[in-house]
């Protein structure tokens, strides 16, 4: 089933499908106790397994309505069937089954014991216990991930992390703080304002406090680096081991601050959280892995505006609530934020103003009264 | 979170991304937030399995309500208007036939190649999978009009199902 035209996808493995489809089957007639617990560890053995069953379910929808366009009746059906040369095991050809793929997946399947009788559907059970899942998840960490392609997310917060190819972090935001941890790779994060709930960021040994910056981290075996775009970031030693991201959140950090960065700069620290190297920063080369374009659909102007602070230590200021709240459409290039100005200002009373450490964009009061301007 | 779930997760993307992202696409709009829900889902089961798999009594209708209320929680976040009008079932019965949830531009193509890979699967198991899906016989009745064990209808039937699925996740 290999499609050399599709190389660059990886096909899904034919016995994960087999496994799943098994399942699928096991799960219609309704399963022993076992057989649950069995079914439940395949299920949660790996995501893959997961989307797999899922890629069944939807399979199973589409037969039944494909199947309904099948015009040949079951006679025909039956004397198509008899007529095929029995290559695969009829049951008098058991004594001699060929050992090839139908004994593949014994094991890894579900039993093939079935218990007609005990059809366990408490559907109203699993409705609770999946509601009350629900309330209590809220405060648990979500985990964000990114493998082929770097990816955009946007946290309840309002900040917006972008992570690097095969980059994690994990997330938990509670009412007085919010944690966001580095699992691995790289991300750029935007953080959203929220003066009543600090955020700290942790990655490998080190923690970083901050409020309302944009920063880049890298996370490496031997090193890793904070890159301040935009406003000013604690760089902190490690936290108790205790108090990481998928602990509850208990204490602040009682720990010194190894250095404070402002936009424009860089930290580097090595695999015990110690300060080695502090620097101006290479931009272009902390953001290199960032997106080169900027498309947006339907978008607010501060929105758009937002998404070019990763790029550069003058971050966009739209001081006017109204230009903010236009609505726009296009593609821009991201390293490019003159382009996007150059846009603005084609917008009646619309003013740039370049100062040390932003721009502001702005807009004339009496905006109708001063046609024709430019 | 274990280091297990995080290389989980990261195989989830690296292998499967395209059939779960498909599966969620037709219910949000956002091509990340599908990958965001794809994630939450696996995170949730395997944490609310681990705390209580005792509890569940049927895994499937489990899994659907997880992912239900995911998709609820995320239509509450997004400020959107909730899945359907209200109670659970609605959801899941829309989650366990995605197929059926609102219009669906691709479904008709779709459907149209499965039709394609149904016409090449070898008569014993196409009739088997016709009889299974489309004349909703059980295995035991399939079974005696093929003069073919219960096991062996099912057989077919996974294998009908696998060829199907690794035809289709071409496309997907």
């Amino acid at each position: 089933m290999t499609d050399s035209t599709h190389a660059p996808r990886r096909t899904v493995s034919r016995r994960l499908t087999e496994q799943a489809a098994q399942w699928y089957l096991e799960q219609g007639e309704g399963l022993g106790e076992k057989s649950r617990a069995e079914f439940l560890r395949w299920l949660c053995a790996s995501p893959d397994h997961l989307a797999e069953y899922l890629a069944i379910a939807r399979l199973h929808g589409d037969l039944k309505a494909v199947t309904l366009a099948e015009s040949a009746s079951v006679a025909q059906l039956i004397a198509l069937a008899q007529a095929e040369p029995s290559v695969v095991d009829l049951p008098l050809a058991r004594a001699v089954r060929p050992a090839a793929p139908a004994t593949e997946y014994i094991g890894a399947g579900p039993r093939r014991r079935v218990r007609l009788g005990l059809v366990a559907v408490l559907l109203g059970v699993a409705l609770l216990s999946g509601a009350a899942m629900w309330r209590a998840a809220a405060d648990r960490p979500l985990a964000y991930a990114a493998t082929h392609t770097p990816r955009r997310v946007t946290l309840p917060d309002g900040s917006v992390v972008q992570l690097d190819r095969r980059s994690t972090i994990a997330v938990r935001f509670s009412a007085r703080q919010r944690r966001i941890e580095l699992l691995q790779g790289r991300a750029l994060i935007d953080v959203g304002k929220d003066s009543t709930r600090p955020l700290l960021v942790q990655f490998g040994p080190n923690t970083l406090q901050d409020v309302g910056t944009v920063f880049g981290l890298s996370l490496g075996a031997h090193e890793s680096t904070v890159t301040v775009l935009s406003g000013e970031v604690r760089v902190l030693r490690q936290l108790p081991s205790s108090a990481n991201v998928s602990a509850p959140a208990s204490s602040m950090p009682a720990t010194g601050t190894l250095a404070i960065l402002h936009g424009g700069q860089q930290a580097q620290m090595d695999a015990a959280g110690e300060l080695t190297k502090l620097a101006a920063a290479d931009l272009a080369q902390a953001t290199a892995w960032l997106p080169d374009t900027i498309a947006f659909d339907h978008r607010t102007v501060a929105e758009v505006a937002r998404r070019f602070d990763a790029y550069t230590s003058k971050p966009l200021r739209i001081e006017d609530p109204a230009l903010a709240a236009l609505r726009i459409s296009g593609v821009f290039h991201a390293r490019d934020s003159e382009a996007f100005l150059s846009y603005l200002q084609t917008l009646p009373g619309v003013h740039v103003r370049r100062e040390a450490d932003s721009i502001r964009v702005t807009r004339m009061a009496s905006v109708g009264s001063e046609p024709g301007r430019l | 979170m274990t280091l297990e779930s995080q290389q989980g997760l990261l195989t989830l993307f690296a292998e499967q991304r395209a059939s779960l992202n498909g599966y969620f696409l037709r219910r949000v709009t956002h091509a990340w937030d599908a990958q965001d829900l794809l994630q939450e889902l696996y995170l949730r089961l395997l944490r609310s399995v681990r705390q209580r798999s005792e509890d569940i009594r049927n895994p499937e209708a489990y899994l659907y309500t997880v992912a239900a209320n995911l998709l609820k929680e995320h239509a509450v976040m997004q400020q959107r208007a909730p899945l359907g009008s209200d109670g659970l079932d609605e959801v899941i019965e829309r989650l366990a036939t995605p197929c059926d949830a609102g219009a669906d531009v691709d479904r008709q193509l779709r459907r149209q190649r499965l039709s394609q890979l149904l016409g090449q699967l070898s008569p014993k198991c196409r009739a088997v999978l016709v009889m299974h899906y489309r004349d909703e016989l059980g295995y035991r009745q399939i079974g005696e009009q093929l003069g073919i064990s219960f096991h062996m209808v099912k057989k077919y039937i996974v294998k009908a199902l696998t060829v199907c699925r690794q035809g289709m996740a071409r496309y997907d």
